[in-house]
């Protein structure tokens, strides 16, 4: 099998994260912040641990403001949710994911703000001076993602950052395709609200994601329910993470997260992204030269991903050719239609090749050999 | 010496608190307290030496982390 599908989920995972979900399983895994016992503790103190890896990771000073989520989607409705104001106006960019079209549409849907589109796939001189254009009496959110997810392009978020504080605008980043990949600080880049999953770049279990809240506390809950604290009161409370994190913990793959990290840091964003970067761009190289061939996004590869269609072979054709070979891409429209009216790709969608620091040279060989054989 | 405690605003806090109590050589351990202890419900917390009380304190009031002094204010 070749394994080209890293930016929906990265596989395979570091055995480190493995280990350590296995772990807390047999180990630790008691229910975390409900009890006073020692399984109960040890959770809590493994979720905390994490907490303050990530805090670290990201830049942030404050371990609480660490938030864990479901998966990416859930971090961005939470941030979005609890940090938009009334009757406002949000801009968003014309690369989004529907993790952010699809929650600010149904708020603007029920007349609760009004959004508008940014070209970010413009110089960053460009995007600032839209923005100024843009820009409203009353707006006061800013969605963008860090990198597309379709074509792996990386946005300006520190520039965007500086425009959003100097005009005292909630700045969200989804960082879905840039975690880990990447480095981000959260303060330097003036992020209110960092939302990222744990099972992409940061080479965690699915399931998990988080939002790192920045200055901004945010104003309401998503969901209400237990959390271990203060149990007689009906209020949920506004407190920094715990209100936000209704119900029992992820605790296993928490803790895997934790581990994960560990390992990227170990092995450096660097490394990583170069790695990835340089096998996609090999593939590039390679499949320019079949015919029909036609590539979308970046000219230069910025990260390892790779958007690609072919005018003699319709998209179908490839995929169930790759897929009995064992090649695991993935294609279609990525739930990112507005990413992909951007682009200009066909009407459906393209095919997208994304690497990890496990991919080899030898599979980019079997790639090419394989589509050009079609 | 009996133990004392002070609550925090929740695990993390309390999580929190013993951290940066561990920077200043501290030593405390996080605890729960039951709800017919407490008229807010289920509430963490750190408990300790009640002779490092009033350096703990100080450490928490520098470091931002709001906390009570525990009494048991419900039969229990």
């Amino acid at each position: 099998m070749i394994y080209l599908d890293n930016a929906a989920t990265t596989f395979p995972k570091p055995l480190c994260m493995v280990t350590e979900l296995n772990n807390c399983l047999l180990k630790y895994c008691g229910n975390p912040g409900r009890s006073g016992h020692i399984l109960s503790v040890k959770a809590a103190e493994k979720i905390y641990e994490c907490r303050e890896t990530l805090a670290d990771f990201f830049g942030s000073p404050n371990p609480e403001n660490v938030v864990f989520t479901l998966n990416t989607t859930h971090a961005l409705n939470l941030a979005i949710k609890s940090l938009y104001t009334e009757n406002s106006h949000v801009l968003i960019s014309n690369m989004e994911h529907n993790s952010v079209l699809r929650p600010i549409y149904n708020l603007k849907k029920e007349n609760r703000l009004d959004y508008s589109v940014f070209n970010v796939m413009q110089s960053t001189e460009n995007i600032i001076s839209e923005l100024n254009r843009k820009i409203r009496d009353n707006t006061d959110m800013l969605i963008m993602s860090h990198a597309s997810n379709i074509c792996g392009k990386l946005f300006p978020i520190k520039k965007v950052g500086e425009f959003c504080s100097k005009h005292n605008i909630t700045f969200i980043v989804d960082a879905a395709q840039s975690a880990g990949i990447e480095k981000i600080d959260i303060e330097k880049c003036k992020i209110d609200a960092l939302c990222a999953p744990a099972h992409k770049g940061l080479f965690g279990p699915q399931g998990l994601g988080f939002v790192i809240f920045g200055n901004r506390q945010p104003k309401r809950t998503l969901i209400e329910g237990g959390n271990g604290t203060n149990s007689l009161l009906e209020e949920m409370g506004l407190d920094l993470p715990e209100s936000f994190e209704a119900g029992t913990m992820a605790t296993p793959l928490i803790a895997a997260l934790n581990e994960s990290v560990k390992w990227i840091k170990a092995t450096g964003h660097d490394n990583i992204r170069n790695r990835e970067t340089h096998l996609a761009n090999l593939l590039k190289d390679r499949l320019s030269t079949v015919k029909g061939s036609k590539f979308y996004g970046p000219e230069t590869l910025e990260t390892g991903i790779i958007l690609y269609s072919n005018n003699s072979h319709d998209l179908d054709t490839i995929t169930r050719i790759f897929n009995t070979n064992g090649i695991c891409t993935r294609s279609g429209l990525h739930c990112a239609p507005i990413a992909h009216k951007t682009l200009s790709t066909p009407q459906n969608g393209a095919l997208r090749f994304s690497f990890s620091p496990f991919n080899t040279l030898k599979e980019v060989d079997e790639v090419y050999k394989t589509l050009k054989s079609i | 010496m009996a133990n004392c405690i002070f609550t925090t605003g929740s695990v993390t806090q309390a999580m929190k608190a013993k951290r940066i109590l561990a920077e200043y050589s501290i030593p405390v351990n996080t605890t729960k307290i039951n709800s017919e202890k407490s008229s807010k419900g289920c509430v963490h917390g750190i408990e300790f030496n009640c002779n490092n009380a009033a350096n703990i304190k100080h450490v928490l009031k520098i470091a931002g982390i709001a906390f009570e002094e525990f009494n048991s204010d419900l039969p229990g």
